[in-house]
């Protein structure tokens, strides 16, 4: 049985003007020790998607479907079990350490928070090990550190504090969402590294959500690329960086400006903007912005269709797709 | 010979921290220590360094948003440091500056054609229908509706947003563009569109970046000259193909290596930075980047290296950038 098995989730929020379908029929198989990553530009539902799992969605989300964890299904459960599985068996960094770290608690309060609430440590055990952790994500001289407030750390420092709450109780899943997007690269590469590190020698999954497909490439061993709440591709990292194929992967990454590029080239880019998540079109989510879109697209969602072993893409236009990988879609 | 848009001549910024007692010997962060270069009309000068190398600093000081310590910036050859409020006004129509935040550096409350026009006030009363004419003109070279003058800015996406400040940079028909980091909130497929915007007006109408960036792939691709900067110096500058092919300061190097790339097959080899950007409040002997240089030796904490030509137009300073050049040939 895997770790975390998602069926059919569907996330959507109610709004003034309707529903909007955040996250559809997403599925998402996680094994112990695996490192998943989830790629897309923003409003393509990859954060509602980890909120969805913590069970932290806003109060005007509801969700359909099956999140099973261990075989239980998280979405049955009550508020007051979920507490007991978040930060405990399931944590996760968010994007921005200075607004989720609270600015009037020291970081050392704040980590000892759920080493008291998860593991019952008294006071004093749950100090000490507050260090230790502090120590284990490279904080130097933790044993001062942890009385300073956030405002006292750096950018990079900020975030390894909230890795470190996030491991305090060796949780068995860890959600990372764009952990590095405020980060400079060279701290970015750091705290990346500190993850993969920490992923290893716990054995914990890792969820890996970012924007960047650089960033993806380099730390995961799956990826699901998100479009319009939908996952559009997926498969192992190593496949989808090989072979490139949904025409909107194609494009993302077509559109990327790359290091060795020059200024020869020109960057390709995706004609229009992200898709209304209240007004959704009926059948593929790319449609409007499409190359190959026909009027097939137009009206029927799209079947995922196995590539090869795992690697599964969801286009009417399949063959397409494969053959214009070398010369480019979007002209 | 191309005229000089832009000249920086030993440019000086210490910002004062407030005194730790009555007596103590007042301190600074030394956010600029001595920033010269030049820009030649029709051409784009990136400037990449981590946060707080004083990117922005550099910024605010070209376009006398803020005092000059000492040194000089001319812009066209007239002399920009110094001047008054008023004296500044009538030569502001010549540099213009467009931000990061697209949600942070446009007024909600005002109208696109309000916001677009605002900076045509420093050129003097012009008639109405001139201005609505130069408005029109501006928004559709930006790729906007010129229809768009009566909404608002919550009326549209990030990307188009930065539109509007690029227009509104662009009406008063300017030699000199500094951009602020304009790409790095916006999504990949868009920022692609901003840039190859930001090229093709630069086609049309032969404006000259000062482009700031901490994403080294999007300033090779739009940049001719780039400078990297660290602790408030210029470390390596030169022809952005020379400098990113064969790097002569170790940190431009590490910085260069820090960028994940989005391709099959994970895990480098590189040497990777510890530590983040300190000491911007002392001022000490030697090179500014000795902390954290892998190839630090005794010289290194003694001399500082001053900015020295390494090959044509390629300045570096570092007592070791033969062998970093050395280096960079044999891969």
């Amino acid at each position: 049985m895997a770790l975390l098995e998602v069926k059919e989730l569907d996330v959507s929020l109610s709004t003034a003007m309707g529903p909007a379908r955040a996250v559809r029929n997403l599925d998402i198989i996680l094994e112990k020790g695996q490192t998943l990553g989830i790629v897309g530009e923003s409003g393509c539902g990859k954060s509602m998607t980890a909120l969805a799992l913590m069970g932290l969605l806003p109060e005007n989300g509801t969700t359909s479907g099956e999140i099973l964890m261990n075989g239980e299904d998280l979405l049955v459960k009550s508020e007051k079990e979920m507490c007991k599985i978040r930060g405990n068996r399931m944590a996760m960094i968010f994007q921005e350490p200075m607004t989720s770290l609270n600015p009037v608690h020291t970081v050392g309060r704040q980590i000892m928070e759920p080493l008291r609430l998860h593991r019952g440590l008294s006071k004093k055990d749950a100090f000490t090990e507050a260090v230790n952790l502090m120590e284990r994500v490279g904080i130097p001289n933790p044993s001062e550190r942890v009385r300073n407030y956030p405002h006292q750390l750096s950018g990079g420092q900020r975030q390894r504090v909230m890795i470190a709450i996030a491991l305090s109780c060796s949780p068995d899943i860890l959600i990372a969402d764009e952990p590095t997007t405020a980060l400079d690269v060279t701290i970015q590469d750091q705290i990346l590294e500190l993850i993969q590190n920490l992923v290893k020698e716990e054995g914990m999954s890792l969820i890996l959500i970012s924007h960047d497909l650089g960033v993806i490439a380099e730390n995961t061993d799956k990826v699901l690329v998100m479009y319009g709440g939908t996952v559009v591709e997926s498969g192992a990292t190593d496949q989808i960086f090989g072979n490139l194929t949904h025409p909107y992967t194609q494009g993302l990454f077509a559109a990327m400006p790359k290091l060795g590029m020059g200024r020869n080239g020109r960057l390709t880019t995706i004609p229009g903007t992200v898709p209304d998540l209240i007004n959704l079109p009926t059948g593929c989510t790319f449609t409007d912005r499409c190359p190959l879109a026909t009027s097939e697209c137009r009206n029927t969602v799209p079947v995922a269709f196995s590539l090869e072993a795992a690697h599964k893409v969801s286009c009417h236009h399949l063959d397409q797709a494969i053959e214009a990988r070398g010369e480019g879609l979007y002209k | 010979m191309s005229k000089t848009v832009l000249k920086v001549t030993d440019l000086v910024r210490h910002y004062p921290l407030p005194k730790e007692s009555l007596f103590a010997a007042p301190k600074f962060v030394y956010a600029l220590n001595g920033v010269s270069f030049e820009i030649k009309e029709g051409k784009s000068f990136g400037i990449v360094g981590e946060s707080g190398c004083g990117k922005s600093t550099l910024a605010r000081n070209v376009m006398a948003l803020e005092e000059t310590d000492s040194g000089s910036v001319q812009i066209l050859g007239e002399e920009v440091v110094g001047k008054s409020f008023n004296e500044l006004r009538p030569l502001r129509q010549h540099f213009q500056m467009v931000f990061q935040d697209p949600y942070g550096s446009l007024d909600p409350h005002h109208n696109v054609g309000r916001i677009v026009a605002e900076p045509l006030a420093a050129i003097g009363n012009l008639p109405k229908r001139e201005k609505e004419e130069r408005v029109a003109e501006v928004l559709s070279s930006v790729g906007l509706k010129p229809t768009d003058v009566g909404k608002y800015p919550h009326e549209f996406s990030g990307g188009q947003r930065q539109r509007i400040a690029i227009a509104r940079a662009l009406i008063t028909r300017p030699e000199l563009i500094v951009a602020d980091e304009p790409v790095s909130a916006l999504d990949v497929s868009v920022q692609a569109q901003v840039l190859n915007l930001l090229r093709d007006l630069q086609d049309s109408f032969g404006v000259t970046y000062m482009f700031i960036s901490h994403d080294l792939a999007v300033v090779e691709y739009l940049c001719d000259e780039v400078a990297v900067m660290y602790l408030g110096s210029i470390v390596e500058k030169g022809r952005t193909e020379d400098l990113f092919a064969a790097p002569a300061h170790p940190y431009t190097g590490i910085l260069l290596d820090a960028v994940p790339k989005p391709a099959a097959g994970k895990k480098r080899d590189r040497i990777r930075l510890s530590g983040s950007v300190t000491g911007q409040t002392e001022k000490r002997n030697g090179c500014a980047f000795q902390d954290r240089c892998p190839m630090v030796d005794d010289r290194c904490k003694r001399e500082t290296p001053m900015l020295k030509e390494v090959s044509p137009d390629h300045f570096a300073a570092c007592h070791f950038s033969k062998e970093m050049m050395a280096r960079a040939a044999s891969v």
